[in-house]
């Protein structure tokens, strides 16, 4: 994919393009929002990284300016800032989603990829990744055939899984899409919830379907 | 006094129009009585003058010639009446229909030939020789004139309760219109909008003198609660830019350093420190950000019942993995208007505490209920509780209290969700359970945001 990076802080800018250019990701960085709408007109991206806080004006503003270009492709928010109001208003503006640093590298890719994925659409019903199938309107779900009995927010784990498609989802990810919280409770609920989806789904079976990766989060298995 | 008494714009209408009332009633009582004096006046000084010049007469020509005038009079049909009657109380002149009156001046009634009464304003008064004269005059077209008046005046009085009551409806509704302007504009600020100033009227009068101190007010809050963000924000960014820079570090380290040696736990352990200084920083962050107000901005209505039921769904297994129990009495279908994540925010705050601060076997229950206009969400535990006299501890940010109870936490657990039950409009408030504690968020069901004001 190609991504452009819009950011001002070079020691941040130059370890995202690292992380990004190890993914297998072509970067181009701009340091300003100006020069960065002026990339956008010149040539394709897949994908706009832009920080919140630039030299020359809000990030957001930037992000306003490329939508009503007719910028479509995902716009992924960074920000030192945090707070309710800055996610609202990046969200509000065009921005498909929020990352407040410092970030793991491991929860950037996962955002990405995430983002990519989505706008490529993906609304049908039943989903397949390796033996897990689900069914989204019916919220089933099936591993080789066997039906799995599931709670709502085991359900949504599952969900958030399947349609990543073997990539990893981040803890974060997974509390602002199944739980809506974007905000990190003391106790692990994510962890919890996990545990028992894990119990259900390998009930009978030789091997773990999920994958857990210290500090970047969890994935299915292709093989399982 | 009376200014002091007075609360409402309607009750000074009502003030306005009684004074009116009064007035027209004193102004129109006095007018009546000075115009029915001076018509009794100009009566009794016709009466005074023909007796004078009939007295005059009898001295000139004698009783015959006195006799003569009136008689001619009489039969002239003239505006007076008389009736004469000699020393021995013979009647000389006059009806028979006439009453002989004693000297003086008397209201009396004469009758005529049909025998219908006539009042009558008379004087009565010796003449020479022992004659005894009574002139007098009918006073119908006087009453008549003074009755006109006073139907005028009614009629005056009627206009002017009227014109009284429009004008203090028109006044009472130029108030009602100055006040709901300002109003909604200071409800419109405890929502968030701190821009919002309220609308001059260009008069220059009280209103928009009161107004344009209350903008100048609101600017300075706005400005204030500026500063704070513009502080918080400069503090995050600052704060984060150098944070983040150190967890790249050591993220890339983390890669560097080959699996199984000894560095590796201690990089690990420093990406934890450095993981805890951010939420510790998120939190207070977040305090600051929500007792600003300006999330107000965001506020929806939603169905707090179901979201409350989705916390307890999702922290009952919490629970049991830690060996006690949470319940809920959920009242369906409450509605309220905030924001949903700080609101499921505090509920995972309260939940956590009781479960954390207490051993296994603590039993925990969330209550959302509805009391008259107000919606308690309540959560109780059965553990050790607080003594009511640390409550106020246990509020406090970094309270030592909560840094006994709670190592690991970071003591800002309880402020947070204070600032938010505030920043609802609400209270929060910490009960004894015996055992255990219980903490409420006190909210106001949907459509119940305060109105300050005239209402």
């Amino acid at each position: 994919m190609r991504l452009l990076l819009i950011e001002d802080d070079i020691a941040i800018a130059d370890y995202i393009g690292a992380c990004l250019s190890n993914a297998g990701h072509e970067v181009r960085q701009v340091p300003e929002g100006q020069s960065g709408l002026v990339e956008t007109k010149n040539e394709h991206f897949d994908l706009l990284i832009v920080d919140r806080i630039l030299p020359d004006g809000d990030g957001v503003l930037v992000v306003d300016s490329l939508r009503k270009s007719g910028f479509t492709n995902p716009v992924l928010m960074l920000t030192a800032l945090g707070s309710i109001e800055d996610r609202v208003e990046g969200l509000r503006h065009g921005a498909d989603d929020y990352l407040v640093k410092p970030f793991a590298q491991a929860e950037l890719l996962a955002r990405i990829d995430a983002l990519f994925r989505r706008s490529k659409g993906a609304f049908q019903d039943v989903h397949e990744y390796a033996s897990i199938t689900i069914n989204r309107r019916r919220r089933e779900a099936w591993r080789a055939g066997q039906r799995i009995m599931l709670q709502p927010r085991e359900f949504e784990l599952l969900e958030q899984l399947v349609l990543h498609e073997g990539r990893y989802v981040s803890k974060a990810m997974m509390l602002e899409n199944v739980w809506n919280f974007h905000f990190h409770p003391d106790t692990n609920i994510v962890e919890t919830h996990m545990s028992r989806l894990r119990q259900k789904l390998n009930a009978g079976f030789a091997s773990d379907a999920i994958q857990t990766a210290r500090r970047v989060g969890y994935r299915l298995r292709d093989d399982c | 006094m009376i200014a002091r008494g007075v609360r409402s714009a309607r009750q000074i209408t009502l003030l306005f129009v009684a004074g009116l009332v009064i007035a027209g009633v004193l102004l129109g009582g006095i007018a009546y009585l000075v115009g029915h004096d001076a018509i009794r006046g100009q009566i009794d000084a016709r009466i005074e003058a023909e007796m004078r010049s009939l007295r005059h007469l009898q001295k000139q020509g004698g009783n015959r010639a006195l006799l003569a005038a009136i008689d001619e009079d009489d039969e002239r049909g003239g505006s007076f009446d008389y009736v004469l009657v000699n020393a021995w109380g013979h009647r000389l002149s006059g009806e028979r229909g006439h009453p002989l009156l004693a000297i003086g001046w008397r209201d009396a009634v004469f009758r005529d030939d049909a025998g219908n009464g006539i009042p009558v304003r008379a004087l009565t008064a010796p003449l020479d020789d022992g004659l005894r004269l009574t002139v007098a005059t009918d006073t119908a077209p006087a009453a008549a004139l003074l009755r006109t008046t006073l139907v005028l005046l009614a009629l005056a009085l009627l206009v002017l309760i009227v014109l009284a009551i429009g004008c203090g409806l028109l006044f009472e509704r130029a108030i009602r219109r100055r006040l709901d302007l300002m109003n909604r504009t200071a409800v419109a600020i405890i929502a968030g909008h701190l821009d919002s100033r309220i609308a001059l009227s260009g008069h220059g009068d009280e209103f928009d003198q009161l107004a344009s101190t209350f903008n100048s007010m609101f600017g300075r809050v706005e400005a204030l609660i500026g500063n704070l963000r513009q502080v918080s924000s400069d503090v995050a960014h600052e704060l984060r830019t150098p944070i983040t820079h150190l967890q790249n570090r050591l993220e890339r380290a983390l890669e560097e350093i080959p699996p199984g040696s000894p560095g590796l736990e201690t990089v690990d352990a420093a990406i934890g420190d450095s993981e805890r200084i951010l939420s510790l920083f998120s939190a207070l962050l977040r305090i600051s950000e929500v007792e600003s107000g300006t999330v107000r901005r965001y506020f929806r209505t939603f169905d707090l019942s179901a979201q409350s039921a989705m916390v307890v769904e999702s922290y009952s297994a919490v629970a049991e993995d830690k060996g006690c129990q949470l319940l809920s009495d959920i009242e369906p279908d409450i509605l309220v208007d905030g924001d949903v994540e700080l609101l499921s925010q505090a509920m995972t705050n309260l939940i956590e505490n009781a479960l954390n601060h207490n051993g296994p076997g603590t039993r925990v229950t969330l209550v959302i209920e509805r009391c008259e206009d107000r919606v308690a969400l309540r959560v109780t535990d059965d553990g050790k509780g607080i003594d009511e006299a640390d409550f106020p501890l246990a509020l406090r940010r970094f309270g030592r209290l909560e840094a006994r109870r709670n190592p690991a936490g970071h003591g800002l657990g309880l402020p947070l969700v204070q600032a938010i039950a505030r920043l609802h409009q609400g209270a929060l408030e910490l009960q004894d359970a015996r055992p255990g504690l219980r903490v409420t968020i006190w909210l106001r069901s949907e459509g119940q945001q305060p109105r300050v004001g005239t209402h």
